[in-house]
């Protein structure tokens, strides 16, 4: 039985179309990423899925049960699911009021309230923090107090809105490393979004790409939306992960970026005496895999880069997964679109 | 070329004359704004702080503008309580006052912040009460009548305002024999008696409301019973007892303690007011078909 | 100048000397103005509160109604109560008028607006999150209501406190259906009224230098609640 099915869901806000799912079916003790830019209609969708706002039209199953979108008969589904928003409130309280928020309106004794809030405050390693006021926390700490307290709900499945987006690298580590931990100690299903690919593949068993707010089935390969600006004589192409690279085009504003994979040219130490027109950059080998008679070699540079080279030349190169590498890219690598403008 | 700019400047030059007469003009316009402002503030005006009642019966109305018909002076009128209206005085806020409490007139004039007490007028105070009263219009006198309501615990309202009704109040529950408080109020007075602090017409109205009794001038009475649209229910349970006569004085402000105060113009409304025209135009006011002030002046 | 400073001495003196007349007209003002802002809060923060999270036809409607209201003046109130309190009027069997609960009516009346504009404010100012993270940790709606409300509290304990401000410094109410009556209905602000009008200013200034000191209590003890959780108002 599915954990989640979707039938016909469409989300109708402000006079605007944000979400249209012909059919999206989420399985039981999995890990799903939602991709997509801003405005894909990732945020709906979770809203959707922790019962939060109902669909404008279209039926929802939850394990198999079509969802009654009655105010009375959503409370008890909702304390099945918890939602982590992206940008967290927390109440104006102390610390542990906030984590014991879940257990108290579940109606368990105060005992049992402490003792859950407190080891979930343990889980994310801020066990000290809960008789401070949440009001005095940091970002990163917001964050993570927020992951206690929706895990202090003891949820079947945990809804994460952006988990990394607005904090710091070192805490977004943190909390990717919590997840992976929730997935494995707990075995609780867990759908989150995010626009970071490297963050989807890391900590998602599968990938679901939405853009203005359908499914879609291509994975992007190598291709990245972002922006082209441009400085003095040179143009250059941001991606949304705020990597910087110099392209050759007239264009500006909102564009595509594709990076032909069989064009890449993979170092594993930092070559000498390489051609001024090329790019370098540095990155690390995730993983290697055989294709079609092609190994693909996927590199973190960043962004996650899919690199096609033959057998042979892997072999002569002698990289393996984990290793630092040098990226080089000749400028016919590169092939830039405008966005369109509707779009 | 050259001919141009010479047909251009008389242009020019008119214009600029143009600019100056408006210039000129203006300030012209200025100095005659500012020679009138002291003219406004010499033009003949006094400034007069007097009792509700004179105002409220409408004499004032009548009264005033003949005084300025024959005079040029205006008069400026500000009703409150006699207690303020005599604190007016005290402050200098006030050129003359035309009020009724005739102890603190004399008071007022002795302490020397008024030069005389005019004698002007009288009117007379009512005990104003119930549709079905029969112990007042059985009393003897008006003393008896408020005897009569204590020992009933009737409602009675007090102005409580230290105005001149008031005043009068209290001399009559002295004469009444009762027990009273230091305020002069009775004694028992818990439950029946209420001290409201307001104007007559509040407290005419507020007796109405407990149907209980009032003290009140005949004039904010006869106001309230035949100048309104809605009907007054109380009815005049005493009157025409000496205790309830109630004469009216004018005093100017005394200029040597408030060298400001327009000491000749108030004072000639003062002695207007004694005059015979003045006793003629009191005498001759009626309120709803009754006489209401009776001139006074002869007296001292 | 003199006599300003002179009445404030005595004043000082009579406030200092406990004197009797004095604080019992106090007492009277804080217990008209507590117990009309009393009822106002109960039934104005949940109207209020209601009307900020509610969404139905004709809400804008009603949000302009209230803060037209507002503006009623208080002698507008207090004729209006008047009609219905005065022996002649369809509450008149109550024989209310002239006590301290016509006094009530009137002041719920003048800040029952208020009590539900500021509340409306405050809640709205509240993130629509903390209502949809309510939802999401398990609780009800009403539960959820109430984290909001919550959150919301000092703006609406500043609603509540602005409210009392307007009951006790207002006259137009406490006169016309007080009527004043010394001992009995006799508030700070009639009381003023009464000493000017007799020209005694003493006992108006020390009943004013009162409700300057009774607005400075209920500002520092706002204050002091706000400050337990720092800068969130």
């Amino acid at each position: 039985m599915n954990l989640y099915s979707l039938e016909g869901v469409q989300q109708i806000l402000g006079g605007r179309r944000v979400l249209d799912l012909e059919k999206l079916e989420l399985e039981e003790n999995k890990s799903y990423a939602l991709l997509g830019p801003n405005g894909s209609g990732k945020t709906t969708l979770l809203h959707i899925l922790a019962f939060l706002s109902p669909p404008a039209h279209g039926r929802v199953f939850f394990r198999g049960k079509a969802v009654d979108w009655k105010e009375k008969a959503l409370t008890p589904l909702r304390r099945r699911v918890v939602l982590v928003e992206q940008h967290p409130i927390l109440f104006t309280d102390t610390v542990l009021k906030n984590v014991s928020y879940g257990p108290k309106m579940r109606g368990l004794s105060f005992s049992a309230q402490k003792k859950i809030a407190e080891e979930s405050l343990e889980l994310v390693g801020m066990g000290e923090f809960g008789p401070r006021p949440a009001l005095y926390l940091s970002g990163g700490e917001v964050q993570r107090v927020a992951l206690a307290r929706a895990l202090a709900c003891q949820p079947e499945v945990l809804l994460f809105d952006e988990p990394t987006a607005s904090v710091d690298v070192e805490n977004a580590r943190r909390i990717e490393a919590l997840i992976l931990k929730i997935r494995k100690e707990r075995g609780i299903s867990i759908i989150f979004s995010t626009h970071r690919r490297l963050e989807a593949l890391l900590l998602a068993d599968e990938q679901i790409f939405l853009s203005h707010g359908s499914k879609i089935m291509e994975s992007h390969e190598n291709i990245f939306s972002g922006t082209l600006v441009q400085r003095g004589e040179r143009h250059f192409f941001l991606t949304e992960e705020g990597v910087e690279i110099a392209v050759h085009t007239d264009l500006c504003g909102p564009a595509r970026l594709w990076i032909h994979p069989e064009k890449i040219n993979l170092f594993s130490r930092k070559p000498s005496g390489f051609e001024p027109e090329t790019s370098l950059f540095p990155g690390r080998v995730l993983r290697i895999s055989a294709e079609r008679g092609k190994m693909t070699v996927l590199v973190d540079m960043g962004l996650p880069l899919y690199v096609r080279i033959s057998r042979e030349r892997l072999a002569a190169s002698g990289i393996l997964p984990g290793d630092r590498v040098s990226l080089g890219f000749c400028k016919e690598a590169f092939s830039v679109e405008k966005k369109p403008e509707s779009l | 070329m050259n001919g141009r700019e010479e047909a251009f400047l008389p242009f020019e030059t008119l214009k600029k004359e143009k600019i100056m007469k408006k210039r000129l003009f203006g300030c012209f316009a200025l100095a005659a704004f500012l020679f009138t402002l002291p003219a406004f503030a010499t033009e003949k005006v006094i400034t007069m702080s007097t009792t509700t009642s004179t105002q409220a019966s409408g004499l004032l109305d009548v009264l005033l503008p003949e005084f300025t018909k024959d005079t040029g002076i205006a008069v400026r009128v500000m009703a409150k309580g006699t207690g303020a209206a005599l604190k007016d005085g005290m402050d200098g806020n006030a050129d003359i006052l035309f009020v009724h409490d005739l102890k603190r007139e004399k008071k007022f004039v002795e302490e020397g912040y008024g030069t005389k007490r005019y004698a002007v007028m009288y009117n007379d105070f009512i005990l104003v009460g119930p549709k079905g009263d029969t112990i007042c219009k059985n009393a003897a006198s008006i003393a008896e009548a408020m005897k009569a309501i204590a020992e009933s615990r009737l409602p009675f309202v007090s102005r409580g305002d230290d105005s001149g009704t008031h005043a009068r109040e209290k001399e009559l529950w002295m004469a009444s024999g009762l027990a009273l408080n230091a305020s002069h109020e009775p004694e028992k007075g818990g439950g029946w008696y209420f001290s409201i602090g307001q104007g007559m017409g509040e407290a005419l109205v507020f007796a109405q409301e407990k149907n209980g009794y009032v003290l009140s001038d005949r004039g904010t009475y006869l106001q309230y019973k035949y100048g309104r649209k809605d009907g007054y229910t109380l009815e005049i349970v005493y009157e025409g007892d000496e205790l309830l006569k109630n004469p009216y004085g004018v005093i100017p402000v005394n200029p040597q303690k408030h060298s400001h105060v327009r000491f000749d113009l108030a004072d000639t409304f003062a002695r207007w007011l004694v005059s015979e025209r003045g006793q003629q135009v009191i005498g001759a006011y009626q309120l709803h078909g009754n006489p209401l002030f009776f001139p006074d002046a002869r007296k001292e | 100048m003199e006599f300003f400073s002179q009445s404030l001495a005595e004043a000082l003196s009579m406030i200092l000397s406990m004197d009797q007349k004095l604080y019992a007209i106090i007492w009277l003002s804080l217990y008209v103005s507590f117990f009309a802002t009393l009822f106002a809060a109960i039934l104005g923060v949940p109207a209020g509160f209601g009307l900020a999270v509610a969404s139905f036809k004709g809400k804008r409607a009603v949000i302009t109604l209230v803060n037209t209201l507002l503006a009623l003046p208080t002698v507008v109130i207090g004729l209006f109560a008047y009609a219905f309190l005065s022996r002649s009027g369809s509450l008149g069997f109550l024989g209310w008028l002239y006590t301290p609960k016509a006094i009530i009516i009137g002041q719920v009346i003048l800040i029952l607006p208020w009590v539900i504009s500021l509340t409306l404010t405050a809640v709205s100012r509240i993130d629509l999150r903390y209502r949809r993270t309510a939802l999401t940790l398990g609780a009800t709606a009403f539960f959820a209501s109430l984290a909001v409300l919550r959150e919301a509290r000092f703006g609406i304990l500043a609603a509540v406190i602005a409210a009392f401000g307007r009951a006790i410094a207002e006259i137009g109410i406490a006169m016309m259906l007080g009527g004043n009556i010394k001992g009995f209905t006799r508030t700070m602000t009639t009381a003023m009224a009464l000493e000017h009008n007799k020209g005694e200013f003493v006992l108006a200034v020390a009943l004013g230098l009162v409700l300057l000191l009774v607005s400075l209590g209920m500002n520092i003890l706002l204050q002091l609640a706000q400050g337990r959780y720092g800068e969130r108002v």
